[in-house]
């Protein structure tokens, strides 16, 4: 059956929301990383860095989980019980959001694994 | 590196077999999975099972294993690294082609030498990289892995041989013309060795004991070798070439590319393009065979 | 195959197609009228040709001939390694093979022979007639070729680049003055400039010119993975390319970007070019397994199963390709916290390259297999990416790649992976996609024959290059010391190597063997459900006979009468009846046509502009800088020309029946027009690049307390505010200019285009008198020498923004653009929009940081 959905909410680039989220949180962790190790070592003590990691990540997550939703959402809360193989709006934009919430747990799988690295070796040398 | 004769080393090699093991049933079960599929039994129903396999064989399965892998390979990262109390540091900067080095005792002193390095067992040993040309990469793989020496930066490795013997050190990274000619070669002695070595390489040269070497340390004033190569103890002070001061001490010439005898001396001094291709030193075999002879027989003598 | 159980669709006029067929009188006038528009020149002017399947074809074939290149540089380098102590090559010469091995086959092969398939097949695959800009398609070819000889061709003058594929300084910034690191860095520069323009054709081609119908949900995968690469393009390329810029720079006048001595840094070339030298090797990897995605479902004879799952990986491996770069760099002493971070990166890419190839298991084990040439190369093929796959994921692991990189363990992981992931699934392509060229089979017997010489050839080459590494044999070294154990395994690999090229003998034989040995093809013959493969045997010059409507995902196999309705032209555009060449452009997401757009048909003029761009990089290799300024006004001429026969034509009558009761406009300008799209898409690449230059920037002043000189900073604050001042100041006329031109206010837009040009060239000398006031020697020092070429490269777009804006003055002037009809100047417009955001920053950086600091 047609979406509630309107077409006008669709956007080609919804879907790579979440990845562009997790490029953002890896940048701006290693850049963390690179320069509490570097010429800000004063500045950046170890405790600091992780709670910089943590809030970052946080919010990263935050994000994420939001598209995770979102995309869920559209989906019609469930899992889909056949493919959206179909000519019709409906199954496009099922398509979309299938490929948000794929997208978006691919991101969080990625980002937990960084983060988890990032935690455990939390040294310079 | 599958024969470690260092901590570091023996780590890696435990975790590469632990890899390969994984590594090889992945690949059984994968391979054996792509194979079965690939004969074609039409399967009734397939949508449930395939689900399953897509989530499971994709996402599950690889994410487990991966967990697992980045836990024990990380691991090694964690651990500190520093250098053992009182041992003397070694400076290993590296050129086209050829390493120097340079150690440092713990009273301040320094000892030059080049294209071999000597650790004492059971000790960890820093060894401070450098390079003011072009990058290379020190690498000995019995002992550890391998550090970049990157022109502008400090790069640091500790050693810690855990055998005595003798161990293969190669340039790990493209350097120019000679890459692939720039092997050194790592001898691991017990401390005790060690420190006499030291000692006698801290020394300056030794005086020369027979005519042909007298005659050939004439000839090596005489034909300015001292501009580019140092021989502690005499006129000859020059930096832009290795230490010589020892060089008949050492465990091979030409970084490890020739045995460190008379002969091979000879020919490495009359033409050591043709073992080194685009190597700085000029080749001397115009000076004449005899002369050639004196000069090895000298720098042979330099223990 | 039984349709899918669908939900009643919506109806919109002229989506069926025609009820009756037209009569056959017709139908032969309206096919002949088509062959006429789209026929290809002959004689001399055959080089003039723009088709898709022509440009395709001498793209895929000069890829091959330099694949070639590269493979038997590779036999050289193996039969001198098959010794200890060998002279079969000297030292010098070893190292300029290696090198040119490892750039032809990376430069000139593994990306071109993506853009070419795609060319070639693409718009087939998505049942359309052409690529939206076939010139630019042409112009890339001419580029790669004068590019790829001049490369190739140096090594015959002894003056081949030696410093590698990877060409790290400083080895190649001071110590090799010869002149094969210039062109290496000239060559491929070129080269690359191709790369993004296929680059911004494909991604164009995909989201707007499919055929109606085809939402994305119905898109062949093939289109998925290629738009994925394409956009990977975009953001891996631009990093290169700024590197290379710096160290040419370094290497021309003394610029020090990599040198300590000036405050430089090794590191940052590694960055950049690692930065694009990891997404590459995706951008490889990705079409190749595209046709996987193609050949499968045809082998099993069912849709592909994980539709959404295969997307996902796709478009999940592109992002995560770019968050493992400093892999290749984890020998450098780098923070363990970072080493840590990229080796989980690292691991998490292999989620996704694991997901899409369960679905093709999954597909496989859901149907009835036919065991063809192609899926033997498939099946090859995988087991052994995935051998390359785990020894990836080994050298992911920091540290062990301690001990594993710059050996032969990393020579046997890359080429199994390229071979294994790339190689093979071409080899199966060509055995699929064959007949598609020129109506014939290749034979099924040296099919498999050349299978089996490629696949044991290949294991007997590269399997002993993993234990050759653990023994301890570094790489890109012209010989090995005896006695370490190396010999027997390096002999094996020569013997493979011989064996493995026996292979690849045995399928350009089978190619080259006059066509009418091979055996014709019949229509579709391996019952594809595909596009591509309504083509008759052999193909016509028209791409489709008619552009169809799309209702499934395969169509040949879902939609009933498909192939009939095709055949006589029932659906759009069956004809030309003015004799143009003609295509639809469709909505992003459904596919709802929304233009019939003319493109042009054959021309030399893409030669041409190919030969003078060529001269601004090839001239300079030679420090001929007069020749190369000359070239460059030439290029800019002739890419003028271009533009102003070949686009925006104003259309004599503005709206077009083109079938099914569909009429359409023929021009459409602003953000609904290709044109815009393209330039958008160009745009970001530049801007990609532009930012990679701050990184640049910041990364050495993170470095080094004593970047920002003391006591007097930088160029200035005035200046550098002036310039930007001024340049927005003409960015705003500009956008104002298109707003006076819709109103048809002509005098106020050409002089409101006139004024904002000269504000622009004010604005450029503002920013240059910045850095020259306070004396910014840009060879004394690595500040110096990026504010320059901050300020130089924002100079560099302004001034071709000026040219943009004269260029629009000339069109109104002369009739070819009016109120409605302002696809130029919309298109300018947005060009000036990035090109104000870069001057706004590259002000607030050279300006605004000194005072931060």
């Amino acid at each position: 059956m047609p979406s509630a959905v309107t077409v006008s909410r669709e956007r080609l680039w919804l879907p790579v929301v979440a990845p562009v989220v997790w490029s953002t949180h890896f940048m701006l962790c290693y850049t963390v990383a690179a320069l509490a190790c570097g010429r800000f070592a004063e500045v950046l003590p170890a405790a600091r860095v992780r709670g910089l990691l943590v809030v970052l990540t946080a919010a990263a997550v935050t994000v994420m989980v939001w598209c995770l939703h979102d995309g869920w959402n559209r989906l019609g809360s469930r899992w889909p019980r056949r493919a959206h193989d179909d000519d019709t709006p409906h199954d496009r934009q099922h398509f979309m959001a299938f490929t948000t919430v794929l997208l978006a747990s691919l991101s969080l799988l990625a980002t937990a694994f960084e983060a988890a690295a990032l935690w455990a070796v939390d040294r310079c040398t | 590196m599958l024969d470690p004769a260092g901590t570091a080393a023996a780590e890696i090699a435990t975790l590469f077999w632990w890899m390969t093991a994984g590594s090889a049933g992945v690949w059984l079960i994968a391979v054996g999975l792509g194979l079965y599929c690939a004969r074609g039994r039409r399967l009734p129903q397939p949508e449930r099972f395939v689900w399953r396999l897509i989530v499971g064989g994709g996402v599950i399965v690889p994410s487990v294993l991966l967990v697992v892998l980045l836990f024990f390979g990380l691991r090694p990262l964690t651990r500190a690294d520093a250098a053992s109390f009182g041992a003397p540091t070694v400076t290993v900067s590296g050129e086209q082609w050829w390493w120097r080095v340079r150690y440092t005792r713990p009273d301040g002193t320094t000892v030059d030498l080049a294209n071999e390095l000597r650790l004492p067992v059971g000790h960890r040993t820093e060894v401070a990289l450098a390079s003011d040309n072009v990058l290379h990469a020190f690498w000995v793989p019995a002992l550890a892995g391998k550090v970049d020496m990157i022109p502008g930066r400090a790069t640091r490795l500790v050693l810690e041989p855990t055998q005595v013997g003798v161990f293969r050190g190669a340039c790990a990274e493209y350097c120019g013309t000679s890459h692939a000619r720039m092997d050194f070669r790592a001898e691991v002695m017990s401390a005790v060795d060690f420190d006499i070595w030291l000692a006698g390489q801290a020394a300056d040269a030794l005086p020369v004991d027979n005519d042909e070497a007298r005659r050939g340390a004439e000839l090596f004033t005489w034909h300015g070798c001292g501009a580019c190569h140092a021989v502690r103890g005499t006129t000859a002070a020059g930096t832009i070439g290795p230490d010589l001061t020892h060089v008949g001490s050492r465990s091979s010439l030409a970084t490890a590319s020739m045995r460190n005898a008379p002969a091979e001396m000879a020919a490495w001094l009359a033409a050591p393009e043709r073992t080194k291709p685009g190597v700085h030193m000029p080749g001397f075999a115009m000076v004449g065979d005899a002369d050639l002879h004196a000069l090895a027989a000298y720098l042979t003598a330099l223990r | 195959m039984t349709p899918p159980a669908s939900e009643p669709r919506a109806t919109v006029p002229g989506e069926a197609p025609l009820a009756a067929a037209p009569p056959l009188e017709l139908q032969r006038a309206q096919a002949a009228r088509l062959l006429a528009a789209w026929k290809i020149p002959t004689g001399w002017r055959y080089w003039s040709a723009v088709n898709n399947t022509v440009v395709g074809l001498w793209y895929v074939v000069l890829t091959l001939v330099f694949f070639l290149f590269g493979g038997v540089l590779a036999l050289v380098m193996r039969l001198q390694l098959a010794a200890p102590g060998n002279t079969v090559v000297s030292a010098d010469h070893y190292n300029q093979i290696f090198t040119l091995h490892g750039s032809v086959m990376m430069f000139l092969f593994a990306i071109p022979i993506f853009e070419a398939v795609s060319i070639m097949f693409l718009p087939q695959m998505l049942g359309t007639r052409e690529l939206p800009f076939p010139r630019l398609s042409a112009f890339g070819f001419w580029a790669f070729a004068i590019g790829g000889t001049f490369l190739c061709g140096s090594l015959f003058f002894d003056a081949a680049p030696r410093g590698g594929w990877f060409m790290y300084p400083p080895l190649t910034s001071r110590f090799q003055p010869d002149i094969g690191a210039d062109i290496w860095l000239l060559g491929f520069s070129f080269i690359e400039v191709a790369a993004i323009a296929a680059a911004v054709e494909l991604i164009v081609g995909v989201l707007r010119c499919r055929p109606p119908g085809m939402r994305l949900n119905l898109m062949p995968l093939y289109a998925w993975y290629v738009l994925v690469a394409a956009f990977m393009v975009l953001f891996a390329f631009p990093p290169l390319i700024v590197g290379t810029a710096m160290l040419e720079l370094e290497r021309a006048f003394g610029w020090p970007f990599f040198d300590p001595r000036g405050g430089g840094d090794p590191l940052l070339w590694q960055h950049l070019f690692w930065i694009f030298g990891h997404p590459e090797v995706y951008i490889i990897f990705l079409p190749s397994v595209a046709l996987i995605a193609m050949i499968v479902p045809t082998a099993a004879r069912r849709p592909l199963i994980g539709y959404s799952w295969v997307v996902l990986a796709a478009i999940g491996t592109g992002f995560l390709s770019f968050g493992l770069w400093v892999h290749h760099m984890f020998t450098t002493g780098l923070p363990g916290i970072t080493l840590a971070l990229f080796s989980a990166a690292s691991s998490a890419v292999a989620i996704p390259t694991a997901v899409q190839f369960v679905c093709f298991f999954a597909t496989l084990l859901a149907g009835a297999i036919a065991r063809t040439v192609p899926m033997l190369y498939v099946v090859g093929g995988f087991a052994t990416f995935v051998i390359g796959g785990l020894t990836g994921v080994m050298v992911a692991m920091a540290p062990f790649n301690f001990q594993a990189h710059d050996t032969y363990f990393v020579v046997a992981h890359l080429h199994t992976v390229l071979i294994g992931g790339a190689v093979f699934p071409l080899l199966a392509g060509l055995y699929y996609y064959f007949p598609l060229v020129n109506g014939r089979l290749l034979s099924d017997r040296l099919g498999r024959v050349s299978f089996w010489l490629v696949f044991v050839g290949f294991n007997a080459t590269f399997m002993p290059m993993h234990v050759a590494g653990l023994l301890g044999m570094p790489r890109r070294v012209f010989t090995y010391p005896a006695g370490l154990g190396l010999e027997w395994w390096n002999l094996v690999s020569t013997v493979g190597a011989f064996i493995l090229a026996a292979g690849f003998a045995v399928v350009l034989w089978d190619v080259l063997r006059p066509s009418r040995s091979k055996s014709p093809s019949p229509r579709n013959p391996w019952n594809a459900g595909t596009l591509e493969w309504l083509q008759e045997m052999p193909g016509q010059p028209w791409g489709v006979r008619t552009i169809p409507e799309i209702d499934a995902r395969y169509p040949l196999w879902q939609q009933p009468n498909f192939v009939r309705d095709y055949d006589e032209g029932r659906f759009y555009l069956p004809d030309a009846e003015e004799g143009r060449r003609e295509m639809l452009v469709t909505s992003t997401l459904d596919a709802v046509p929304v233009q019939c757009m003319r493109i042009p048909g054959p021309s030399f003029i893409t030669l041409v502009a190919a030969v003078f761009v060529g001269g601004i990089f090839i001239f300079p290799t030679f420090k001929l800088y007069t020749a190369m300024a000359v070239s460059a006004v030439f290029a800019t001429g002739t890419i003028v020309v271009w533009l102003w026969t070949g686009t925006g034509e104003i259309p004599a009558v503005p709206t077009k029946h083109v079938g099914l009761g569909v009429t359409l406009p023929l021009y459409v300008s602003g953000r609904d027009a290709v044109g815009w799209w393209a330039m958008c898409i160009t745009m970001l690449a530049v801007f990609a690049a532009f930012l990679s230059l701050v990184f640049g920037y910041f990364f050495y002043w993170s470095l080094r307390a004593d970047f920002l000189p003391q006591p007097s900073p930088g160029p200035g604050v005035a200046w550098p505010v002036a310039g930007a001042g001024l340049i927005t100041l003409a960015w705003a006329l500009t956008a104002l200019a298109r707003r006076w031109n819709r109103q048809n206010v002509a005098s106020a837009c050409c002089t409101g285009l006139l004024v904002a040009s000269l504000l622009a060239g004010a604005g450029v000398a503002a920013l240059i008198e910045g850095p020259s006031r306070t004396a910014l020697d840009p060879a004394a020092s690595v500040y110096a020498a990026t504010v320059w070429l901050l300020v130089a490269w924002t100079g560099i777009q302004v001034v071709l923004g000026i040219v943009m804006q004269w260029y629009c003055v000339a069109r109104r002037v002369a009739g070819r653009m009016t109120a409605q009809h302002d696809m130029d100047l919309a298109n300018v417009v947005l060009y000036w929009h990035f090109t104000g955001v870069t001057a706004l920053l590259t002000v607030a950086v050279v300006a605004g940081a000194p005072l931060v600091a």
